[in-house]
Order: C-alpha cells, then sequence, then structure tokens
C-alpha cells in the first residue's frame, strides 16, 4: 500500500509539473516590447589586441538582431583608418536579411562578417600607433505599435459609464530603437461630430541615430485617420527628417468621432525608418621590441 | 582705529596701531606685544605671498595647487589681520564673518549672481552684519569691514580679470592685464597690513610705507579700470577655481616674456610719448619679446652679436609665426649626440712644459633607427684671462669618424698643439659636426570631400575627437637634434580638410638640440602626389636650404598653395578618409662641449 501511495503521489506531481511546463509553454512572449536594435561585437580575437607590424589580421563582427523586426537593405562600413597603417578590405560591405526576435526566433537574427587586413610599418622608431575608427551600420526596419485606447467626444468631463478615455499615455517602446514614447488625445469641439487629434511623439531610444522615418499605416478601430502629418523637417506629410541633435518627430493625426459617448478602440501605426549607428573602435600596432605600456 | 589706520598708517602718518591698542587698553607693554606678533605675521605673509607667487609662475600646470595655497594665505590673511587688530578687540573674530559668507557664496552656492538670490543672501548677510554691530555697540563692525579685504585678494589673486577677459570676453586693455597679472597679490596684502614702523631700520619703514601708498594706488586703478560693472552677470557664468587658474595661466603665457604692460605704460609716458602711448608700448612690448629670444640663444645684452639676433628677429616677426609642431609622443628614443667629460679628465694637473697633452672625452650617441653618421671633430683652447689667445687641438682619436649602429660610443681626444704651452686656465670647446642626419615628421589629416552642413555638424566633432584630439592636429615628429614641423589643410592647423577650399602646405625646421643647424641638404614631403601646384619645385621637395647667419629655433620653408587633391580623397566613398603625410630633412647638426682645464707649469 505505501508503494502505491508513493506511486500514486508521484505521479500525480510529474502530472501537476506537467502541466504547469505546459502553461508556461503556451504563454506568448510578447517580443515588440523595449527598445534592442542591432548589438555588434568582436568575434575572439579578431581582431588582437596587439597587431604587429607587416602582420595578416581579420576583423569578424558578430552581428545580432535585438529587435523584434527584421533589419533590411544592411550595410557596414569600416571608416578612419589610415591607410599607412592598417589597410582592411573591403571597407564596406552589405549583409543580408537579419531577422527579428519572434516566436521562431526568439534571440534574433545572428551573423559573422568578416575583415581582412594587412599592418604595415610604423612611423619610425615609434612603440606603437592606435588607428581608431568608426564602425558605421546602416539599415532600413520597421516599427508597429497597437493599442486599445478609450476614445470619448467628452474628453475632458467626468466618467460616463463608459470607458475612461486618458488625455496622455507614454510606452516604453514596441520593439525597436525607434518607439512611440508617448500620445496626447485632443478633443475639440465638444460633443457629437467632435474631432479628436492624436499627438504622437516618436523618439530614438538607441544610441545610433534615426535619419528618416516613414508612416506606412495609421488606423484607429481599423479605419485611416481622416489625416496624418509628421511635423517639423518633413520630405512630405508622412515621411519626416530628423536631425542629429534631435532624435525625434511629432505625428499629429485627426478623425472625427462618430459616436457620442466613450468608446474603446484599437489605434494602430506602422513606420519604416532608417538607421545608422557609428561604434569607436581602435585597432593597436605595436612594435614587437618594445614593451608595451597599455 | 580703523581700517584706514590698519593699512594706511604710513600714509597718515599715524605712529602705529600698537601704541593706539595700548591707549584703549592701558597696557602699553601688551599693546606692543601685540604689534609684534601681528608684524611678524604680516611678513610671514608677505614671504608666503611671494612663495606662491614664484611657485604660480614656475609650476607650470599645477593650477590646482595654487589654488589651495590661494585658500590657505586667504584664511591666513584673514588671522594677520585679527592680529593686527589686537588681542583687546575682542570682536576681531567678526573678521571671519565675510570670509565665511563668501565661502558659502562661492562654494555652497556656486557663485549664484541670479538677482533674486543676491537680494535674499546679501539681505540676511549684512542683515546679520548689522545685528552683530548692534549687538556689540559697533565695536564688530571695523572686524566686519576687514573682512572683506581678504576676499577681494582672493578674488584678484585667483585671476578675475583673466577670466573676465577670456570667459565673459570683457574688453580689458593689455595695461590691466598686466597690473593684474604681475601682481604677487598675497605679499602685496602683507605689506599693507604691516605697521608703520615694520622695522627698526627708517629706510626700511619708508619702503614699506611707500609700498603701502602706491599698492593702495595700483589697487584702486585695477578695481576702477576695466569698468567690470559693465559685464553682464548670470548663473553659471562664473567659473569654477580651475577655471580660473586655467585662465589666468593661459593668459600669463600668452604675454610670455614681454616686459610688463604697467612697465611699458609708465616708460612711455616718461618718455613723454603722450600723442602715441599706444604705439610706443606696442614698440616696447615687441621689443622685450625680442630681447627675451636672443638672451635665450646665449647673445650677451647689448654686443654686436645680439644686434644682429634683434635685427634678425624683427625679420622672421615680419616673415609671420614658423609652423608649431610637436614631439611624437610613441617615440621615446630620439637621435641624441653628447659629450661626457669622464671623471678621470685631466682638469687640472702639474706639467713641465703644457704641450702635447691629451684631454679624452666620451662621445656618447643615441642612434636608435641606425642611421649611418658621419663625425668631424674638432677642438679648440681659448686662455680664460686673455680671450685673444685662442687656438686648435689636435684630434687623435680621429677627425673623421662614421658610426651606423644603436649605441655606439667613443673617446674623443683632444691634443694641445706642440708648438704651443698651456699654462693657466684655458676653455676646451669640443666640436662634432654630425653629417647627413635624417629626421622626419608625420602629419594626419581627414579629408570629407564636400558635405553638407547636417554631416558636418554631426561628424566633424566625432571625428575631432578620436583623431585630432589634444595637439594631434600638428605635425609629430621625434625629439632629434631637429624638426621639421609642417600644417596643411584648408588652414593649416585645421585637420578637416574640405575639397571645396584650397589648401596650404607651410613647414619650418625647429632646431630642438643645443647645437647648430650648420646646412640643410634637402627636404621632401611624401604622400602630395595628385596635388596639383604642391608637387611645384620647392614645395614638397626642396635641396640645399640657404640658413640664417645667426642661430635661432626656426627656418621656415616655402609657403604653397593648391586647389586640386586626389579624386579619391576629394570625394571620398566613405564619409571620410584619413591620410598621413610625412616630411623629411637631411641635415649636418654641430654640437659643442666646453670645459675648463688648468695646467700648471711646473718651474725649475
Amino acid at each position: 500500500m505505501k508503494l502505491t501511495n508513493v506511486l500514486i503521489i508521484v505521479i500525480l506531481a510529474i502530472f501537476l509539473v506537467g502541466c504547469g511546463s505546459s502553461g508556461q509553454g503556451d504563454a506568448k512572449t510578447n517580443f515588440k516590447t523595449g527598445s534592442g536594435g542591432l548589438r555588434m561585437s568582436f568575434f575572439n580575437n579578431a581582431p588582437p589586441d596587439k597587431i604587429y607590424p607587416s602582420s595578416d589580421f581579420r576583423i569578424i563582427l558578430q552581428l545580432e538582431n535585438d529587435a523584434a523586426y527584421d533589419l533590411t537593405s544592411g550595410e557596414i562600413s569600416i571608416i578612419g583608418l589610415d591607410e599607412k597603417y592598417f589597410e582592411v578590405g573591403p571597407v564596406k560591405q552589405v549583409f543580408p536579411i537579419l531577422e527579428g526576435r519572434s516566436l521562431l526566433n526568439p534571440s534574433g537574427g545572428k551573423m559573422f562578417m568578416e575583415f581582412e587586413g594587412k599592418a604595415k610599418k610604423l612611423f619610425q622608431n615609434a612603440q606603437s600607433y592606435r588607428g581608431n575608427y568608426f564602425l558605421k551600420t546602416k539599415f532600413k526596419s520597421a516599427v508597429e505599435f497597437s493599442d486599445t485606447i478609450c476614445l470619448s467626444p467628452r474628453l475632458y468631463e467626468i466618467y460616463d459609464s463608459g470607458c475612461n478615455p486618458q488625455e496622455k499615455k507614454g510606452y516604453s517602446g514596441q520593439g525597436a530603437p525607434l518607439a512611440i514614447t508617448d500620445i496626447e488625445l485632443v478633443a475639440y469641439p465638444v460633443g457629437v461630430g467632435a474631432k479628436i487629434e492624436f499627438r504622437i511623439l516618436l523618439r530614438n531610444l538607441g544610441n545610433g541615430m534615426v535619419s528618416h522615418i516613414n508612416l506606412k499605416s495609421a488606423l484607429l478601430g481599423g479605419t485611416e485617420f481622416q489625416s496624418c502629418e509628421f511635423q517639423g523637417p518633413i520630405v512630405n506629410s508622412h515621411e519626416a527628417l530628423l536631425s542629429a541633435n534631435k532624435q525625434e518627430a511629432m505625428l499629429l493625426c485627426e478623425t472625427t468621432l462618430a459616436s457620442s459617448s466613450s468608446y474603446e478602440t484599437t489605434l494602430a501605426f506602422d513606420f519604416d525608418y532608417d538607421y545608422e549607428t557609428k561604434e569607436q573602435r581602435q585597432l593597436n600596432l605595436v612594435n614587437p621590441n618594445v614593451q608595451s605600456s597599455w | 582705529m580703523g581700517i584706514g589706520s590698519i593699512l594706511g598708517g604710513a600714509a597718515s602718518g599715524e605712529v602705529g596701531t600698537a601704541a593706539t591698542i595700548a591707549k584703549y587698553s592701558g597696557a602699553a607693554a601688551v599693546g606692543k606685544q601685540v604689534m609684534g606678533a601681528g608684524k611678524n605675521l604680516s611678513w610671514i605673509l608677505v614671504i608666503l605671498g611671494i612663495i606662491h607667487y614664484a611657485f604660480r609662475i614656475v609650476s607650470g600646470g599645477n593650477y590646482g595647487l595654487a589654488f589651495v595655497i590661494s585658500l590657505g594665505l586667504f584664511v591666513f590673511s584673514g588671522y594677520a589681520l585679527s592680529q593686527r587688530l589686537g588681542k583687546d578687540a575682542k570682536d576681531r573674530w567678526a573678521i571671519l564673518f565675510p570670509m565665511l559668507a563668501f565661502v558659502i557664496w562661492y562654494f555652497w552656492f556656486g557663485a549664484s549672481y541670479e538677482p533674486m538670490f543676491l537680494a535674499y543672501f546679501l539681505g540676511i548677510s549684512f542683515g546679520v552684519m548689522l545685528l552683530l554691530g548692534v549687538v556689540t555697540k559697533g565695536e564688530a563692525t571695523k572686524a566686519e569691514l576687514l573682512g572683506f579685504l581678504p576676499v577681494l585678494f582672493l578674488f584678484l589673486d585667483i585671476g578675475l580679470i583673466p577670466f573676465l577677459v577670456e570667459k565673459l570676453h570683457v574688453q580689458i586693455t593689455p595695461l590691466i592685464q598686466g597690473l593684474v597679472l604681475f601682481m604677487p597679490w598675497w605679499a602685496f596684502f602683507g605689506i599693507l597690513t604691516l605697521p608703520s614702523d615694520a622695522s627698526e631700520n627708517s629706510s626700511v619703514n619708508f619702503l614699506v610705507n611707500l609700498t603701502k601708498i602706491l599698492g593702495i594706488l595700483y589697487l584702486v586703478f585695477v578695481i576702477i579700470a576695466p569698468a567690470i560693472p559693465n559685464v553682464g552677470y548670470t548663473q553659471g557664468n562664473l567659473p569654477g577655481s580651475a577655471e580660473f587658474e586655467d585662465a589666468q595661466a593661459r593668459l600669463r603665457e600668452k604675454l610670455g616674456e614681454k616686459e610688463n604692460p604697467a612697465v611699458s605704460n609708465w616708460k612711455c609716458l616718461i618718455a613723454g610719448r603722450f600723442t602715441d602711448l599706444q604705439e610706443c608700448i606696442n614698440d616696447r612690448q615687441v621689443n622685450s619679446e625680442l630681447r627675451s629670444i636672443c638672451i635665450s640663444e646665449g647673445y650677451e645684452d647689448g654686443s654686436t652679436a645680439y644686434n644682429k639676433c634683434i635685427v634678425e628677429q624683427k625679420e622672421i616677426s615680419k616673415q609671420g609665426a614658423p609652423v608649431s609642431g610637436i614631439n611624437d609622443p610613441t617615440i621615446k628614443e630620439p637621435t641624441t649626440v653628447k659629450f661626457v667629460v669622464g671623471k678621470y679628465f685631466p682638469g687640472e694637473m702639474t706639467h713641465d712644459t703644457g704641450k702635447d697633452i691629451d684631454y679624452p672625452v666620451n662621445l656618447e650617441i643615441v642612434n636608435p633607427r641606425k642611421q649611418n653618421l658621419t663625425f668631424e671633430f674638432s677642438c679648440n683652447f681659448t686662455n680664460k684671462k686673455d680671450k685673444k689667445e685662442s687656438f686648435q687641438g689636435t684630434i687623435i682619436s680621429g677627425e673623421k669618424l662614421e658610426f651606423s649602429g644603436e649605441n655606439p660610443k667613443t673617446t674623443v681626444i683632444c691634443k694641445s698643439p706642440s708648438d704651443q704651452g698651456l699654462n693657466g686656465s684655458y676653455n676646451l670647446v669640443y666640436s662634432a659636426t654630425i653629417k647627413g642626419l635624417i629626421s622626419s615628421s608625420k602629419l594626419q589629416r581627414a579629408f570629407i570631400g564636400d558635405k553638407d552642413e547636417k554631416w558636418k555638424e554631426e561628424w566633424m566633432p566625432k571625428i575631432m575627437a578620436i583623431h585630432f584630439s589634444g595637439n594631434s592636429r600638428l605635425s609629430q615628429g621625434a625629439p632629434d637634434l631637429a624638426r621639421i614641423n609642417f600644417g596643411y589643410g584648408n588652414t593649416i592647423e585645421d585637420p578637416i580638410v574640405e575639397s571645396k577650399y584650397g589648401q596650404t602646405l607651410s613647414s619650418s625646421i625647429e632646431n630642438l638640440g643645443n647645437g647648430k643647424i650648420v646646412n640643410i641638404y634637402s627636404y621632401d614631403f611624401k604622400g602630395f602626389e595628385g596635388f596639383g601646384d604642391l608637387n611645384l619645385e620647392g614645395c614638397t621637395h626642396g635641396d640645399k636650404v640657404n640658413l640664417p647667419t645667426l642661430r635661432r629655433l626656426a627656418i621656415p620653408l616655402k609657403t604653397c598653395f593648391t586647389k586640386t587633391m586626389p579624386a579619391d580623397l576629394s570625394d571620398p566613398n566613405v564619409d571620410y578618409v584619413l591620410k598621413e603625410f610625412e616630411a623629411t630633412i637631411v641635415y649636418d647638426y654641430l654640437i659643442e662641449r666646453s670645459t675648463g682645464v688648468k695646467v700648471n707649469l711646473v718651474t725649475t
């Protein structure tokens, strides 16, 4: 009897644990949060910490896509190395589509890129030469936003037994460096047929630079807005240009509300953008006859 | 006893603080003792002030320590002032109040000039001071007012006016700059606090009192003349202590070895140059700078060579400043050559004839690049008493030698003549001309092509930060005996080159050693292929440079201009291209080493 009881308990335990695991696995991970982007790192010892004159070396870059969207039209270049000391080729390479994080590929796309290098001679009897350079990446990517919001033609009035509209809402990111961070609602005039304006602030939360944002679609309850227009420097109303020192853009979207009472609806935006990162790196050419101090 | 009596006893002819104290207290002996203590503290402040001033001038970059010493002297001066008030002045501690208020305002509130804040702060401060005055029946008022003096001197000392010149761009005349920068403020403060009978020597007392009077006039002039109230004060415009010190040091450096502008001003006034006063001051400033250059090159003031040097320096100054360059920090071992007089050198000897005496010295060569060096040696004896008695010795170790190793050493032996006996003290000068030395310098430039403002706004600070921080925009070469300095670009010191503007290449040869460049066979620049007019004769290559008759620090080479550059640089296929240029000179260099020898002839 005792053995039977133990077996029953063990089987029940396995069953319960199994149920628990199954539940976790089924839970959908939302990859479209945060502000992850392209991550770059050097492969071990490529390039080496010290490079000796007249020697060959390799720069192997590991690219990882931490964003929830594919990176396309990728290009990577090495800028600022003096050919008198380091000859690296090719200085510019394109990389194929790098998949974004998803259920099928939770860690995102990953790839390696290789640059062949040749070190040359030091200047006279110099002990070393530090070749500072930039690793510049350029790619295109997208960002999607969707949320359920409460709309009311009486935005500033007391709760009308429907939903509770929020004038302002903040967001921490949609799984890309470019993110909608704030949405503000302005309704006028009050009542039926009121116009409601959405003031959408897009910000670059990554370390790189967004140069261009393109609004692909803007839907409120599955219907397009009456008008959507970027403010500030633009190519056209749906394309914004961002400067190096102001990495944000304001999008104003307007529509007329049909209902006289508050209701919940979906709000969705799709954007394309161009992204550029520049990381400072260094190659160290050292004289083999000298004990280096670094 | 008021502030006037403490600071200006000499001017008023008042007997002195101690006597006053004695009068108040009825204890003359105690008063004398106090005066003695206060006097000593004032003298100590004078000495510390001079040391601090000398330290500031000599220390170069150690501005932080100079500032700390200033603060120390600030506290000490407060203490010295309180001592001058005497022990019987029970409210002398009130001196500390304005000093404390200043320290709180400056360090705690970050020297805020916001009107509302100032209104509150000054209101509270003066309120407290007034309260103290009332409570002490006016006894503390004198001490409170005296407390503003160390505050004033601290501000003057740490460089308020240079800061205003550099940071706030206040138009202050060179005269005021000189008056502020060349004043040992704390020493002056010490003198001001000395009693009229600072010494038992009446001449010293007269000098002290005269200094006080002149010093007060000086101080008043410095405070009034620059019209500081015209500055628009806002919070954040005032500096931190490091900025004060930096600004002061930079301004001093800029003034260089020039005559104190105040002195120039007085001398021009005495000379009656009222109609062209500014021109006179400028002339004196330029001349004093040229004088310092020629003196530093070893010419005796007033000698013919000195006068020639002045004329030549004037010519150089008309040509414009030579191109700057720096030592390459990655080259730790430059090419150097020196004579070393060893322990066994027969500096003094007794000899029967004074003829054919061997004088050996070591020649130490550091030749890290293993150049093939040819040396030509000679030696010369000059009688110390009779300079006309000068004759050549003979180099018996070989008048011409060649070396190519990394650290060759040899002994150079000079034999005194066989036909002329030495008798007495002589200067023995060894000379070595090193033939065919090669020295190179490098210069990096970033070529950006023709970019729009948006690109430049983003990239140019980045390029400057990673490639051209500090002085790395200047050409760099090994600190050999001579170095070629060169600059190239839209302006020669701008390291970022845009293709739409013309470019200038300018260079000069700088003598870094203690000897003389005696020949320049050639100079060559590498990397300028495809740069149009820069490849004209004399620009990127030249043979045989005519040397000036006198030794000087830099020899300018031809300056050239071009509007073209290779296509890969005028339109780079990446954001920018970094390119290094190289310049090389081939030259002869003369080094000399002088040493004294003495021969005592044996008389029979």
